[in-house]
């Protein structure tokens, strides 16, 4: 039985040998303050229905936008996209229709 | 299925702002076959920076314009399983130059990695079933929710900075 955590990713930014990145550019990314500096290690997620990678903020405190229909988390642009009412439709459907659709084209028979 | 491995080496990234054409070299890219699957799993940078502090944000997005004539550059593709076949066609090569650069448009980005190329590194692994996918030879188009099949690594802010890395995935 797989569980939401058997689809984390891992990030790790390694700035142990270096001056780090300042935090006005991790948070404008949406990292927390101070991830630019030492060890950063956090989970992941790909959004289901477009693949970015979401880089999990342990200080968000905001809900996280879920998809019952393909029982996944997606991503903040993806969650707006639902509450306007766009059907849940994964990135791993539309790539199998398009293989379908060229599938199909390739078996047909042109008749003179 | 064939697992592969693209690498950069030394790579001087070119600064490139999100919606233009890469130069026609400093970038890192992988180009689409035609219906061809193949699942990205890993990303990897370390930064060669020689003498002061560059901080180097970075992207990896969908190419929504294809990139002209390309060239391998700095770029090696093998498998990183032992093999006799050179993972030319049946893989997706990677590369570092092309005639013309690809462009990604806005809402194409797919994963953010800042770091500080002057002795920092950043590595994203993805779960087992949620790699990123590219499919086909094709640009992606945004908001369509289209299929791309190619992928590019860029530079977005900071100091342009050399570094080097890997892109590992998984030729369906």
């Amino acid at each position: 039985m797989s569980s939401k955590r058997s689809k984390e990713g891992y990030l790790i930014l390694d700035h142990r040998a270096s001056q780090g990145v300042p935090d006005e550019v991790m948070v404008k990314e949406g990292l927390p303050p101070g991830a630019g500096r030492g060890v950063f290690e956090s989970a992941t997620y790909t959004c289901s229905h477009c693949e970015y990678v979401v880089v999990l903020n342990p200080n968000r405190t905001r809900e996280r936008e879920y998809c019952r229909g393909c029982d996944s988390y997606i991503c903040d642009g993806c969650g707006e996209q639902k509450k306007l009412g766009k059907p849940c439709k994964t990135y791993a459907q539309i790539i199998d229709e398009t293989m379908n659709a060229a599938a199909k084209q390739s078996d047909l028979i042109i008749i003179p | 299925m064939a697992k592969v491995s693209s690498q950069f080496s030394s790579v001087p990234m070119t600064l490139t702002t999100i919606g233009s054409a890469a130069a026609t070299g400093g970038f890192m890219a992988l180009l689409g076959v035609a219906s061809s699957v193949a699942k990205i799993s890993e990303i990897y940078m370390g930064g060669e920076a020689g003498t002061s502090s560059q901080v180097a944000s970075m992207v990896f997005a969908r190419v929504t314009t294809l990139a002209g004539t390309p060239a391998v550059g700095n770029a090696t593709t093998i498998f990183t399983d032992i093999t006799s076949v050179a993972p030319t066609l049946a893989a997706t090569p990677g590369f570092t130059a092309a005639t013309t650069g690809p462009t990604s448009a806005s809402g194409s980005q797919i994963l953010h990695l800042s770091y500080n190329a002057y002795g920092g590194i950043v590595r994203w692994v993805s779960s087992p079933d949620q790699q990123i996918t590219m499919y086909g030879a094709g640009a992606y188009t945004v908001g369509t929710q289209g299929t791309g099949g190619s992928m590019n690594l860029i530079q977005v802010g900071g100091t342009a900075s050399t570094m080097s890395g890997h892109i590992l995935y998984e030729v369906m």
